[in-house]
C-alpha cells in the first residue's frame, strides 16, 4: 500500500514540477537542467521503494506508475481541458514575420535561439516566417510564408 | 482584451469525438496492471501478522507471526507462555522448528536460544510463577521466498507438550 501512495504521490509532484519548468525543458536541456534531471531518479529513488527491495516491491511500483501514465493518457484524450493542463498550449514565438514577445519572455527564448530554429528550417530571416510555434513537447515547429520558397512545414527537433 | 488574446493562434487541428478504443490486448492487459496496485492498496501483496493460541491443562502458548512477509522484510515471531497453575510453572523449555528459522537469517533469539539440536532452537525459561507470561521473541529476516511451515512447542514439567503449526508465506 505504502508503495502505490510513494508512487502516485512521486508521479504527481514530478508531473506538476516539469510542468511548471516550461515546455522548452523538454525539447532542450541547458547543462544545469539536465543535472537536476539526473539528480531526480537518485533523490527519488529512496523515496519510491522504501527500504523494500524486493521483487514484489518493484513489480507494484512499476504497475503503479504505468497504471498513472495510462490513467492520464486516457483522460487526457477524453478530456480537452485536461489534456491542456497536463500536455500544455503550444505557444506562438512568432507569426507573419513578427516575434511575440510576450511568449518569448515567457518561454525564456532568445531571438537567436528563434533564429536557429529559423536558420535549421531551411529559412534566413524572420520575414519568411508564417508561424514558428513551440510545441507542447519543446521543440519548435516552423511554418514558412509560402512566398517564401520552402515547400512544407517543417518542424525541428532541438534534441 | 488579455495580451494572449491579442496573439494571434496558427489554424486549430480540427475536433473529434472523443473516445476511448482499447485493442483487445489492451483490454485484458489493462485491468490485470490496474489490479496490482489496487490490491497492493487493500493489503494483498503486504506483511499480514497472525495470531494463534494453543492450551494445555497447565500452559498456554500464544504465537505471533507474519503470515505474509516479503523477502529481506524483518520481522518478529513472538511466543508467549502464559502459566495456567495457581503455582509456578518449572522446567518450561520453548523449541522452535529449525527447518522454519533456518528459511531466515539473522535469527535472534530474545533470550537466547541455550541449544540447537537436529530439529530445533531450544530456549530455556525460568520458572513461570502463577497466572505470569513469559515471552520469547525470534527476530527473523526471510532470505528464501514462498511458503515456509514451522512449528512451535512448549514443554514444562508439571504439563504435558503444546504445540502450535503455522506458516509464513515470503513473497519474491
Amino acid at each position: 500500500m505504502d508503495t502505490v501512495l510513494r508512487v502516485a504521490i512521486v508521479y504527481v509532484f514530478l508531473l506538476v514540477a516539469l510542468r511548471m519548468m516550461g515546455k522548452r525543458e523538454f525539447g532542450q536541456l541547458a547543462p544545469m537542467e539536465l543535472i537536476a534531471l539526473l539528480l531526480i531518479p537518485e533523490i527519488v529513488s529512496q523515496a519510491l521503494i522504501g527500504e523494500d527491495y524486493s521483487l514484489t516491491n518493484a513489480f507494484i511500483a512499476i504497475a503503479t506508475l504505468l497504471s498513472l501514465v495510462f490513467g492520464n493518457s486516457l483522460v487526457s484524450h477524453v478530456s480537452k481541458r485536461f489534456e491542456r493542463v497536463v500536455e500544455g498550449q503550444p505557444a506562438v514565438l512568432a507569426h507573419h514575420g513578427k516575434l511575440v514577445p510576450e511568449n518569448l519572455h515567457r518561454e525564456r527564448i532568445s531571438p537567436s535561439e528563434l533564429y536557429s530554429e529559423i536558420r535549421k528550417s531551411g529559412l534566413e530571416r524572420l520575414e519568411q516566417v508564417r508561424w514558428a510555434v513551440l510545441e507542447g513537447d519543446g521543440k519548435i515547429s516552423i511554418v514558412p510564408l509560402e512566398s517564401s520558397g520552402v515547400q512544407r512545414e517543417s518542424e525541428q527537433s532541438v534534441l | 482584451m488579455s495580451p494572449e488574446q491579442e496573439i494571434p493562434q496558427p489554424p486549430e487541428a480540427p475536433q473529434i469525438e472523443r473516445r476511448i478504443n482499447l485493442s483487445r490486448d489492451q483490454l485484458i492487459g489493462i485491468p490485470i496492471l490496474v489490479l496490482i496496485p489496487l490490491l497492493a492498496l487493500f493489503g494483498v501483496f503486504g506483511v499480514s501478522e497472525s495470531r494463534g493460541t494453543r492450551e494445555g491443562e497447565s500452559v498456554a502458548l500464544a504465537v505471533e507471526y507474519s503470515s505474509r512477509t516479503r523477502l529481506r522484510a524483518a520481522h518478529s515471531l513472538v511466543i508467549e507462555v502464559t502459566n495456567r497453575l495457581d503455582r509456578p510453572l518449572t522446567g518450561v523449555v520453548v523449541e522452535v522448528d529449525r527447518n522454519y528459522v533456518e528459511k531466515f537469517s539473522q535469527a535472534t533469539f530474545t533470550p537466547s536460544a541455550s541449544t540447537v539440536n537436529e530439529t530445533a532452537y531450544r530456549v530455556d525459561l525460568d520458572p513461570i510463577p502463577a497466572s505470569a507470561t513469559r515471552v520469547v521473541t525470534v527476530d527473523l529476516k526471510p532470505v528464501r521466498y514462498w511458503s515456509h511451515s514451522g512449528t512451535v512447542t512448549v514443554s514444562a514439567t508439571e504439563s504435558n507438550e503444546v504445540e502450535f503449526e503455522f506458516a509464513t508465506f515470503v513473497f519474491p
